[in-house]
């Protein structure tokens, strides 16, 4: 009996935490970036803590993507000052200075909530942030309206 | 019995005010400006970023043979969730003791220079850091940026300021103090 509670419990954690990973094309960074905007990769690292929330994360008032362990996405912005953030219980948000030509590179991750875990925005250095994006896999804007729109 | 427990949860929503706060702390430490006729320096500006981070004292002045150039780099740091997990298995995390937290630093360089003489450089840097709990964290990232960019240049402000004389010789308007 103990067994067979065992083998259910491995198997809904299995399902929940499995089917909030990402799945598209594996990560291939921009070569040809244009000459008047940045572009900015928001990705999630391949964690499995707090794999079951996933969150939209904007660009200003723009949707990027929805945000899921493993994930990632790109964002081309013009120069200045952009506001990327995202909501659960509650908003988390980070501004940064976008250059024309030039990467940037914003980590999402959650921190503790009362019932849901909280996006949590960071700007991470080049090599801090290409260890984790290797790993990633592409997530599309169509993918993130079509979740929304449910 | 009732006064005690007034005085043990007021005490509790006083820790909470004080664990949830954020604080700011800049450098270098700088005297305040001596009260008299605000000082403005003329320059061409090399500059970018949003106007609202630029110190006011320089004033934008194509045709001045002053180039100031300012620029400021942001560090950012926080807990990682499994560590904030850990944290959160403790009692104390209901009644609002943080589970992490974050750093913001913002470091800022100011460069005031004329052709032909030796420039002078002003820094500046603060940091801003914020404890977070289950029912909240305070202000965000995009605030705690805030906050470090005005706190910089309200510190390089005051240090310009400080340095009328040695900036309006270096620019040769000495005469106009």
């Amino acid at each position: 009996m103990r067994r067979e509670v065992l083998i259910g419990a491995g198997m809904f954690a299995g399902v929940v935490l499995g089917g909030c990973a990402a799945s598209g094309p594996a990560f291939e960074r921009v070569t040809d970036i244009p000459q008047d905007k940045g572009v900015i990769y928001v990705y999630r690292p391949n964690s499995i803590i707090g794999s079951a929330v996933r969150y939209d994360v904007f660009a200003n008032d723009e949707l990027v993507c929805n945000l899921v362990r493993g994930g990632y996405c790109l964002h081309y912005a013009k120069p200045g000052e952009v506001e990327f953030w995202g909501k659960t219980e509650a908003k988390g948000s980070i501004t940064i200075d976008v250059k024309a030509g030039q990467e940037h590179y914003v980590k999402g991750s959650l921190s503790m909530g009362i019932l849901l875990g909280r996006p949590n925005l960071t700007l991470v250095e080049p090599k801090d942030a290409m260890g984790d994006l290797t790993e990633c896999k592409l997530q599309s804007v169509q993918a993130a309206k079509t979740e929304e729109g449910r | 019995m009732r006064n005690a427990l007034i005085q043990k949860g007021s005490l509790f929503f006083l820790l909470f005010l004080v664990v949830a706060c954020t604080r700011v702390t800049v450098k270098p430490d700088v005297a305040p400006p001596q009260r008299g006729t605000p000082f403005t320096l003329p320059a061409v500006v090399a500059y970018e970023g949003n106007p609202a981070y630029f110190p006011e004292v320089v004033v934008q002045a194509s045709g001045s043979g002053v180039l100031v150039t300012y620029e400021y780099k942001l560090f950012y740091e926080g807990t990682k969730l499994n560590r904030e997990i850990l944290a959160g298995l403790m009692p104390t995390t209901l009644l609002g003791l943080p589970t992490g937290g974050d750093d913001v630093l913002a470091v800022a360089m100011l460069t005031v220079s004329r052709q032909g003489a030796p420039g002078r450089t002003y820094s500046a840097e603060a940091l801003v850091t914020r404890r977070r709990s289950i029912f909240g964290g305070g202000v965000d990232k995009t605030e705690m940026r805030r906050l470090a960019l005005i706190a910089v240049k309200e510190n390089l402000e005051t240090q310009l300021t400080n340095d009328a004389q040695a900036l309006l010789k270096l620019t040769g308007e000495e005469d106009h103090l």
